[in-house]
């Protein structure tokens, strides 16, 4: 009886001992995989920003469908575009790509000072491409850096969104150069300019 | 009983050192104290951007300036021969200047000149200075360095395959290094660029006449089986072009050294508009066909023409002296009113 009885204690001990180790193991294994549980928003604004140029580079008017930017799009012959441009349509050059036609607007905009090509045009354009592409939670800018006039214009939004930038821990630029025929009849080109669009996460 | 006592909290001990034994591994191999993936966007998109640099430079920033280069250096060469011919009050074609297409193209391109003249059109636009701004581009915007092997007149082939078309190949070679000198890309290639010939002058129409007629090259949308008398009517108002597959025209590099040997892939021919050589007080009515390539190049005998000459009257009515050939009577679908040389018996 007495001898049943510091047995059945022992046991007691046992079973606190392999509880305690257990939850010494369970605490350690949970510590061990938060430590390596990371949010990735560097990674997304990384792919965001390349994606956003790729669509821009890789892609042409007629590629987009959209009714107000497409290649006949609504736009290009709305009031805003025939005021900028001495009251006639824009018809978009179909063997350009998305970024060659920005270029081309902040060409347009340097050969005859006229800065509502890229105020108004080029800016419109962007937006309008990029709207449904970008969640709410990312930053975007647009630059376009003009080596041979020493300028960089940002093309989207309208101003730099410095404070947005400044609380960003990670701003993923993404660069291509822009450079094409400008008058094919004549061979003039535009560019080459640094165009580069700034992702992060706001 | 005190013994077991004893043995009870040696086993607690033990417990406490095994729990602090763990907790101390895990303070070791704590992984927030060395980020690995910290910088790893910021590299891969650097990286990434230069490589897609170096492959836009081979497959699409030397092809635009070759393409815009090229344009201007057949302009150019254009000009060229015009303003020599005008200047002689003589015909000037490349060849009289002691030049072909291909070297004359390659050194307009390449160094903007003609036989050492320089070009005005070419001012900064050579293919080596459009090949400097893109390599300045890209050094301000991606920190490389982009070192091209020397362009030279030796490393350009011009050709045309389709009629509407002049071929450029130019090879090279380059290399582009990153600034800290991490990594390097050395590529060796052909670039390879399509020019069309549409909007250039004729350098024909224009050497023959002195510089008096121009004619901007614009192809018919007609095809072969769809000429008709209209058709024909308007394709001599708008001075247009028609490439025909068992033609006997010259091919539009061909013109500009006034050689009208047929060429089967390539030829191009219009049809002389008597109207416009009226009205440039040039003689518009000649004893020869009125194919561009025939008109100025046969020698005028009606008694005993190179090729049967006829009159379609419903052309005639609007072109007054325009007179076609038996084979480009065929071609554009027409039937003859009447033979005019040699005069019928």
């Amino acid at each position: 009886m007495k001898k049943s009885m510091l047995l059945n204690k022992k046991s007691y001990f046992f079973l606190i001992d392999s509880m305690l180790a257990l939850g010494v193991l369970a605490i350690g294994a949970f510590i061990i995989f938060t430590f390596y549980v990371q949010q990735p928003p560097s990674a997304s604004a990384d792919i965001l920003s390349e994606d956003i140029m790729g669509i821009f580079a890789n892609s042409r008017i007629s590629d987009v469908n959209n009714p107000e930017i497409g290649l006949a799009g609504t736009y290009w012959s709305s009031n805003p575009v025939k005021t900028c441009n001495n009251n006639q349509p824009i018809i978009p050059d179909t063997e350009s790509s998305l970024l060659q036609q920005v270029a081309i607007f902040y060409e347009l905009q340097e050969k005859y000072s006229k800065p509502c090509y890229v105020g108004v045009i080029a800016r419109t354009f962007v937006e309008k491409l990029t709207q449904n592409i970008l969640p709410a939670q990312y930053g975007f800018e647009f630059w376009i850096h003009d080596g041979i006039r020493s300028n960089d214009v940002i093309i989207y939004p309208a101003s730099e969104q410095v404070s947005s930038k400044a609380l960003s821990k990670v701003l993923i630029p993404s660069k291509k150069i822009a450079y094409g025929i400008l008058d094919q009849e004549t061979g003039q080109v535009f560019g080459p300019y640094a165009a580069e669009v700034l992702v992060w996460r706001q | 009983m005190p013994k077991k006592v004893r043995m009870n909290k040696k086993g607690m001990f033990l417990t406490f050192i095994s729990i602090a034994i763990i907790a101390g591994i895990i303070l070791i191999f704590n992984p927030t104290s060395v980020d690995l993936k910290k910088d790893v966007s910021s590299i891969k998109s650097r990286v990434s951007n230069v490589n897609d640099y170096v492959f836009d430079l081979e497959n699409v920033y030397l092809e635009r300036a070759l393409q815009a280069s090229g344009r201007r250096a057949i302009i150019s060469l254009i000009d060229y021969m015009e303003a020599e011919t005008e200047a002689a009050n003589g015909e000037r074609f490349l060849l009289d200047l002691g030049l072909n297409f291909e070297s004359a193209f390659s050194e307009a391109l390449v160094e903007g000149s003609v036989n050492g003249e320089p070009l005005g059109l070419m001012s900064g636009q050579t293919f080596p200075e459009l090949v400097d701004d893109i390599t300045t581009a890209a050094r301000s915007a991606f920190n490389v360095d982009t070192q091209f092997s020397v362009l030279d007149v030796n490393d350009v082939t011009v050709y045309q395959s389709s009629p509407w078309f002049v071929n450029v190949d130019f090879q090279v070679s380059f290399m582009v290094t990153t600034a800290e000198g991490t990594a390097s890309w050395q590529r060796s290639a052909v670039i390879t660029t399509e020019i069309s010939i549409e909007n250039f002058e004729d350098p024909y129409y224009l050497v023959k006449t002195l510089g008096k007629y121009s004619n901007k090259i614009r192809k018919s949308g007609v095809g072969f089986n769809e000429w008709d008398v209209n058709k024909v009517k308007d394709f001599i108002t708008d001075g247009a072009y028609t490439h025909f597959q068992d033609g006997q025209a010259p091919s539009f590099i061909s013109r500009f050294v006034n050689d009208v040997t047929p060429s089967a892939c390539c030829g191009i021919e219009s049809l002389v508009n008597p109207n416009t050589l009226a009205s440039l007080g040039l003689a518009s009515d000649k004893d020869a066909s009125y194919s561009d390539y025939l008109f100025w190049s046969t020698v005028e005998d009606c008694g005993n023409p190179l090729f049967s000459l006829y009159k379609v009257n419903s052309i005639d009515a609007d072109f007054p002296n325009l007179k076609f050939d038996l084979g480009h009577l065929s071609k554009y679908k027409l039937t003859a009113d009447e033979q005019l040389c040699p005069p019928p018996t």
